[in-house]
């Protein structure tokens, strides 16, 4: 009988840190970043890929940890919200300022898969419109239904970026 | 007084807890480390005084 190997270790690069884990196979990247690492600014909405919540970034792009295995996402590079701040100093990404200064938070549970979101767009394209943003963040459910501001926040956090 | 001589009314006052929220730190029920369980235990006694609790056999359930 072939003997199926249901957890593996693995190397992951979260925030530019290390961590050797062992994970189950079925394990999804948000559980290890919620459950393992204790990354709780990820979060799990709906955790079937509909809300957005879960986004993080792997290797600069935006992807639903939700619905990634763990084990998918050895050797690559797994930015989360908490890894926006600089950690020395405190300061925020030109994005998170533009959320608070915009009121683009409301009960907050949707700001770090928007915030991620509205980061890969940036890096992409650094000066979109308005119906680019809107197509970008069209994965991204906000309840509190804060859109106007949302993407207020985001054009206001690209004009900073390009201003510095 | 005129809106403009209010401290809040009229005027876009920073949300408190933005930074948190914005940088993942704020704390929501599912990201709370233990998870706690609560029974509401009614006084078969009309109108008494409590005297005592006694909670040892609470204390043994899991925790």
């Amino acid at each position: 009988m072939a003997v199926v190997a249901t957890k593996r270790m693995i190397n992951l690069k979260v925030n530019g840190k290390e961590h050797t884990l062992e994970v189950g196979a079925n394990e999804t990247l948000v559980e290890v970043l919620r459950e393992r690492l204790r990354l709780t600014g990820t979060k799990i909405g709906c955790n079937r890929g509909e809300c957005g919540a879960c986004t993080v970034l792997i290797d600069g792009e935006p992807v639903l940890s939700c619905l990634t295995l763990a084990i998918e996402c050895e050797g690559k590079e797994i930015l989360t919200i908490e890894g926006l701040e600089d950690p020395e100093t405190g300061e925020l990404d030109p994005i998170q300022e533009a959320f608070i200064e915009n009121f683009g938070i409301q009960c907050g549970f949707c700001t770090p898969g928007m915030v991620m979101t509205a980061k890969a767009l940036l890096n992409r394209n650094p000066d979109p419109s308005e119906e680019e943003i809107k197509e970008a963040i069209q994965g991204n459910l906000c309840r509190c239904t804060g859109y106007t501001q949302i993407v207020e926040s985001i054009l206001a956090a690209s004009e900073k970026m390009r201003r510095c | 007084m005129t809106i403009e001589a209010t401290k809040v009314i009229g005027k876009a006052v920073p949300i408190l807890e933005a930074r948190d929220k914005v940088t993942g730190r704020a704390e929501y029920v599912d990201d709370m480390k233990a998870e706690l369980f609560v029974k509401i235990l009614g006084s078969p006694h009309a109108h008494a005084r409590i005297k005592s609790i006694d909670i040892s056999r609470v204390g043994k359930s899991p925790q």
